[in-house]
């Protein structure tokens, strides 16, 4: 029995993993973000240490950030190329966390056949479908450090698992800030636990005082400058107000169901209403309090939608298993106990209809959320003819794109921390794609030194433009490039 | 750890309170800047050697503005005639800043506090960015905060209203520091149950004292700026005047702790947290509530430590993690304090501006005013205490419009209007007057009537000739 639930747990790994990598190698590009990291990596690669300068993004920066992912994906580079690396370790990463949502539901539920549901409901959560494949970030690390930190909290009376939960959690705070959310969900825990009348353990005590000073100490440290420069407001990073919106786009009910899945969602929540009305457990309430805490930061738009609902997935999946367990519990002690099983199977197909067919739909779609072949070709052109210290204007999502595959210097990116007067840069890139006068365009492509103005129909779609207008007077631009991708060179400057 | 605290923990306090005083100020001696850091040390000198001058003052005549009496102004001026050199005047913030940390650690002695306690609320002190603010500027802060503790040392020793005499002087300094002081101790009567008839008398005592002051041009000012945005109060999150990130959340981790220690217990800290609170919108008050935060904090360092912890492996890492934390936001502090204006480039431009002959302002960031007025001689458009002027409100719409205006005519003409002969910039004024969209720097590059009279790494000074 204990052998065919481990078979039956590799091979939910091996497809998961295997699926992946298929819709991964779908498209030989990763999402134009992914593109920051891999500078990043390449460059430790190259000399040893973090990229802490670059004179590429907005002209040249600084940046500050927690570098063991990128020391982590530059080590694996040592026995795979980095081409394949960036493809296989996220998806293997995640695949891993199949075992990892299996042995916390294990803890909770002590059912190996709930617990071999709530991993599947995990590996086939819609959303770990479109934001994963194809993009590297260090959210893949971070992700399974921080629920093996929740799974050993679990498990915290035996001598090693405090060893290593020691461990992961001061590689997590150096992985990625996501650390914070361990705070505020131990945070949750004590006060759910207070709330319950129920007596925190010497050894948790201990263990959440260390996280929380070693967390802040660590944010600090890393972060100094920009909690220096933007104050508290550096948990937005920096970001645009027209872009807010679209980055933090606020939690709603049925974006959860549909990115995290109605079954895990449904069971999830009847878990925690019969943890919090019925039957206080603690393991269930450290599950609550990570849930509260991600909720919590997801509508104080603290996280990005997509990196939430990730975290939120593995503990409804979790939850969710629980849920199931409580349900079959409760009918077993009804006329209906007959019927289990087949409730049981028909919630997982109705798990599989809701949530398994439609995941391969958006894992298509994810795949192909990259640069087009037109667009890398168009790069490389500029890194090949353009003079290496050119500034090329592009639309936001390209920035990336013009530092790596372009290797020049580009006017915006994604990146936006310790960037001064970014909402002026951003208004001013958006107009220079609208613009119709041109002394105006002019005046701001001198502002912000452009030398080429890179015309992609990503652009076209963001800009909602077939054409930049301006650029068709040729004493001040020449079109240098045109293969589905337009490039104009400037020659026009104030003096 | 007790045996070696009790016969070194005196050594290390001075060592500790020596280094935070001096490093700043050492690190400025060798990139060669002006040894005191910080505009407000700027403002207080030049008021000191006006009364100095005058014996006593009720105008500004730089500033062109009424002088609110500051008994902080005075004792400098005593001092500036034995002193030969203005920097020297250093000395007193230093040897004030120590002489509070070590009436602290008495205060606590004499309160019989654990002496390994009082060694950590001492460090914590000593480690905490107000410290190396008071230390290492000439403010009215160290003799605030020196007198509100040497109160609190008598009111420890001997309850007697005359222990409160030295706080209450400070009220001819700035009155909220005093009255938080005195919500404090009334919270420690509250606490014993005894001293309730000192504090009240204290308390006349200094409306007494304020009295008298009046007649010497005093007026109470109660100042609020601020808010709860951590950047107001956090000098992790950019303050200059405020609490480390840690000491707040160590105290907010002590009372979390202490909270089951009983009713009255409870009652002291919510109406601690009331203060805090208050304190956000005060920064004198944060003089007082520093020190209880210290108090806070040592008592959550000396829980971890005598706490019998399962995982001893985890408390060595939590102290060490709590020690690094500390000393983070105090080296991190100092390196704002060695960066502080002004430094040798700013002289240089502002020297080339004192020696024109005219009488004309200095345009500027008001955050630039009180150094400009030090050491080019000449009157700031606006500083920091311009809201004293009854036309504050035009000289600031005039402001904007100056530094916004994009027509050189325009510019010229409120230049000549408001009589402002000079421009000074630096990098964070250039970043400011950037983010106003200001078309002043165009104007400045771009007519004959400017003359760029220095230019020193961002720092510049210009000359307004009108023709």
């Amino acid at each position: 029995m204990v052998r065919k639930h481990r078979w039956i747990l590799i091979a939910l790994f091996l497809i998961v993993f295997l699926t992946r990598l298929y819709f991964a190698f779908q498209d030989p590009y990763l999402t134009a973000d992914s593109y920051y990291y891999l500078r990043h990596i390449e460059h430790i690669q190259d000399h040893w240490l973090p990229m802490y300068e670059d004179p590429l993004s907005y002209g040249s920066r600084i940046y500050y950030f927690p570098p063991l992912f990128h020391y982590f994906m530059a080590t694996i580079t040592l026995v795979m190329s980095l081409d394949l690396a960036v493809k296989v370790i996220p998806s293997l990463l995640f695949s891993l966390m199949i075992f990892l949502a299996y042995a916390t539901a294990y803890r909770i539920t002590k059912s190996k056949p709930y617990s071999i549901i709530g991993a599947l409901f995990f590996a086939f959560t819609p959303i770990s479908y479109i934001f994963p494949i194809n993009n590297l970030s260090p959210y893949s690390l971070a992700l399974p450090l921080f629920f093996s930190i929740i799974y050993l909290l679990t498990g915290i009376r035996q001598k090693t698992n405090l060893v290593i939960m020691i461990i992961l959690i001061t590689a997590l705070v150096f992985t990625h800030p996501s650390a914070f959310l361990l705070v505020i969900g131990l945070l949750l825990y004590v006060v759910l636990l207070h709330l319950e009348h129920m007596k925190l353990e010497k050894k948790s005590a201990e263990v959440i005082f260390f996280t929380i000073f070693l967390v802040f100490w660590a944010l600090f440290i890393i972060y100094k400058n920009v909690f220096l420069l933007h104050g508290i407001g550096a948990v937005w990073q920096n970001i645009p107000a027209d872009l807010i919106a679209t980055y933090f786009p606020g939690l709603t009910v049925f974006e959860v169901l549909y990115f995290v899945g109605i079954v895990p969602l449904t069971m999830g929540v009847f878990a925690a209403y019969i943890n919090v009305f019925k039957e206080a457990k603690k393991h269930m309430i450290l599950m609550l309090a990570m849930t509260l805490a991600i909720a919590l930061v997801l509508w104080l738009s603290y996280m990005r939608l997509e990196s939430g609902l990730l975290f939120l997935s593995f503990l409804l999946s979790v939850l969710a298993a629980q849920g199931l367990r409580i349900r079959a519990d409760y009918v077993k002690k009804t006329k209906l106990s007959k019927y289990n099983k087949y409730t049981l199977v028909f919630i997982v197909l109705f798990f599989v209809a809701s949530s398994v067919i439609p995941v391969f739909g958006n894992a298509k779609a994810a795949a192909h959320n990259t640069p087009s072949e037109d667009q890398i070709k168009a790069l490389e052109w500029i890194q090949e003819n353009t003079p290496e210290d050119a500034t090329i204007l592009a639309t936001l999502q390209e920035g990336h794109l013009i530092t790596y595959f372009g290797e020049r210097k580009n006017v915006l990116d994604s990146n936006f921390i310790l960037i001064s007067r970014v909402e002026e840069r951003f208004i001013d890139v958006n107009r220079l794609f609208t613009f119709k006068l041109e002394s105006e365009a002019v005046r701001l492509l001198d502002k912000y030194d452009v030398n080429y103005i890179f015309f992609s129909n990503e652009a076209k779609e963001t800009h909602g433009v077939d054409e930049i207008i301006y650029v068709k007077d040729q004493r001040c631009f020449e079109k240098v490039y045109d293969d589905n991708v337009q490039i104009f060179k400037v020659k026009c400057k104030i003096k | 750890m007790r045996r070696f605290i009790q016969e070194w923990g005196p050594g290390i306090l001075i060592l500790l309170a020596i280094c935070l005083a001096l490093f700043p100020l050492m690190v400025r001696t060798m990139n060669g800047d002006p040894l005191v850091p910080g505009s407000e040390s700027y403002y207080n000198l030049r008021i000191a050697h006006q009364i100095k001058e005058d014996f006593t003052m009720d105008y500004d005549q730089l500033q062109q503005r009424p002088y609110n009496m500051n008994l902080y102004h005075y004792i400098l001026a005593v001092l500036l005639f034995i002193s030969p050199s203005d920097s020297l005047l250093l000395i007193l913030s230093v040897m004030l800043s120590f002489s509070t940390a070590f009436l602290l650690f008495g205060s606590l002695a004499r309160l019989k506090t654990d002496r390994v306690l009082s060694f950590i609320i001492t460090a914590v002190y000593l480690l905490s960015p107000l410290y190396i603010y008071v230390t290492t500027t000439i403010t009215a802060y160290s003799v605030i905060i020196f007198l509100l503790v040497l109160s609190f040392y008598l009111f420890a020793k001997k309850l007697s209203v005359w222990s409160i005499m030295p706080a209450a002087l400070t009220i001819l300094i700035e009155p909220s520091a005093f009255l938080v002081f005195l919500a404090v101790l009334l919270t420690y009567c509250y606490y014993t149950q005894k001293g309730y008839r000192e504090v009240g008398l204290g308390f006349l005592a200094g409306i007494v004292i304020g009295l008298i002051g009046m007649t010497f041009n005093y007026q109470a000012v109660f100042s609020l700026t601020g808010g709860l945005n951590p950047s107001y109060y956090t000098t992790d999150f950019g303050a200059t005047i405020g609490y480390s990130f840690f000491t707040l959340l160590l105290a907010a981790t002590a009372i979390i702790i202490h909270w089951k220690t009983g009713m009255k217990a409870k009652m002291v800290h919510i109406f601690m947290v009331m203060l805090v609170i208050f304190s956000t919108l005060s920064q004198n008050s944060r003089l007082v509530m520093n020190c209880v935060l210290c108090v806070y904090s040592g008592m959550a360092i000396y829980f971890f430590m005598k706490r019998a912890w399962v995982v001893p492996v985890l408390r060595d890492l939590t102290l060490l993690v709590i020690m690094s934390s500390l000393l983070f936001s105090s080296i991190s502090f100092t390196s704002r304090t060695s960066d502080m204006e002004p430094i040798a480039d700013t002289l240089k431009a502002l020297y080339e501006i004192s020696l024109i002959d005219s009488e004309g302002a200095v345009l500027s960031t008001p955050e630039n005013g009180y150094i400009i007025e030090y050491f080019a001689g000449k009157p700031a458009y606006l500083d920091e205490l311009s809201q004293i002027y009854s036309d504050y409100t035009r000289k600031r719409t005039e402001y904007q419009e100056i530094i916004s205006s994009r027509s050189p005519e325009l510019t010229k003409k409120l230049l000549k209007g408001e009589e402002i002969d000079f421009i000074y910039f630096d990098p964070k004024t250039i970043t400011v007057f950037e983010q106003q969209n200001s078309g002043l720097l165009l104007v400045l590059e771009h007519s004959e009537n400017f003359i760029n009279l220095a230019s020193f790494r961002g720092r510049q000074s210009w000359l307004y000739i009108s023709i």
